[in-house]
């Protein structure tokens, strides 16, 4: 990379990286676990482990994983929502590791809900 | 909550809603003494006295989704129950330290369990962040940070699976190094 010389650098340099994390915001698909104390005890470290390991399996990479805390619906814990980039975020609930390629496969490849899990859709923010 | 690694992964949690971008993990397991004790120590936001000193309590919460918080008073049972307790000291806008101290032998004394995979769970995602984890059992050590890893060349990308599964194996290695094939 060029040496920051001077002021404007800096800025072509920040310029340059938001639009490279806009991209990359903008093309990957996200998989959000709910990790409050009701996620935990629901058993959502393992659903996450299995996701790791499906992803993995699949050799799947532009995919965040996030965790998220306690969204006040504890019963329905784990909670898991998938958002495809440009579609609408999809929460299912009662998820569990045995689910995971399911969503994987179904939803964040394919692009069908899993209607079976499904707990509601939040429509795309514009 | 059926492990002790579960308790853990909660106050990781906690520390991350807090902000924290530094979290140093202590887990003690000292059959010699009869003790097992594992502290959680934070750069987040912090608590005040107030807070700190009923954080235990079910009733008291920093979320306004709703007025329960069972995190840490399901972890205070847990520690009384055993002859043990909690000890929370937080500075607001410094951090907090969580100590939970445990009487090893208690027959109420929930196992350790997973603790690779709850770690390996903290660090998911979470970008930036310095986690450092020190193990004690029986006089001998194991020490691992983010910051300075020996198993992963480059920086840890705590956004790769197949990093954060890289992890989680060393851990599970590591552990039974420790542990000199025993628990």
């Amino acid at each position: 990379m060029k040496r920051i010389s001077s002021f404007d650098d800096l800025q072509a340099l920040r310029e340059s990286a938001q639009a490279q994390l806009a991209t990359r915001q903008q093309n990957e698909a996200q998989v959000i676990v709910g990790m409050g104390t009701c996620g935990i005890a629901a058993g959502a470290r393992e659903v996450l482990g299995e996701l790791l390991k499906e992803l993995q399996r699949r050799n799947i990479t532009n995919v965040s994983v996030i965790k998220t805390g306690c969204i006040g619906m504890c019963e329905r814990e784990v909670l898991v929502d998938v958002v495809r980039p440009g579609e609408d975020r999809v929460t299912y609930g009662r998820v569990t590791p045995r689910d995971i390629p399911r969503l994987v496969g179904e939803h964040l490849v394919n692009g069908r809900v899993v209607e079976d899990l499904l707990v509601g859709r939040i429509a795309m923010q514009v | 909550m059926h492990e002790l690694s579960l308790h853990i992964l909660d106050l990781l949690q906690n520390s991350l809603e807090a902000g924290a971008t530094e979290i140093m993990l202590l887990v003690e397991d000292n059959p010699a003494d009869d003790l097992l004790t594992f502290t959680v120590e934070d750069n987040g936001r912090g608590m005040t006295a107030e807070m700190a000193a009923t954080a235990a309590s079910p009733f008291c919460t920093g979320r306004k989704t709703r007025r329960v918080g069972l995190g840490l008073s399901l972890l205070a049972m847990a520690a009384e129950a055993c002859n043990g307790g909690v000890r929370i000291d937080s500075l607001a806008g410094k951090g907090t330290r969580v100590a939970a101290v445990f009487r090893r032998s208690h027959p109420d004394r929930q196992p350790l369990g997973d603790l690779p995979a709850a770690i390996t769970c903290a660090l998911a995602g979470e970008e930036g962040l310095t986690l450092v984890y020190r193990h004690l059992y029986g006089g001998r050590q194991f020490l691992f940070s983010t910051s300075a890893n020996t198993i992963i060349t480059g920086s840890f990308q705590a956004g790769s699976p197949a990093q954060l599964l890289a992890l989680e194996n060393f851990f599970r290695e590591q552990l039974k190094i420790l542990y000199g094939g025993e628990q």
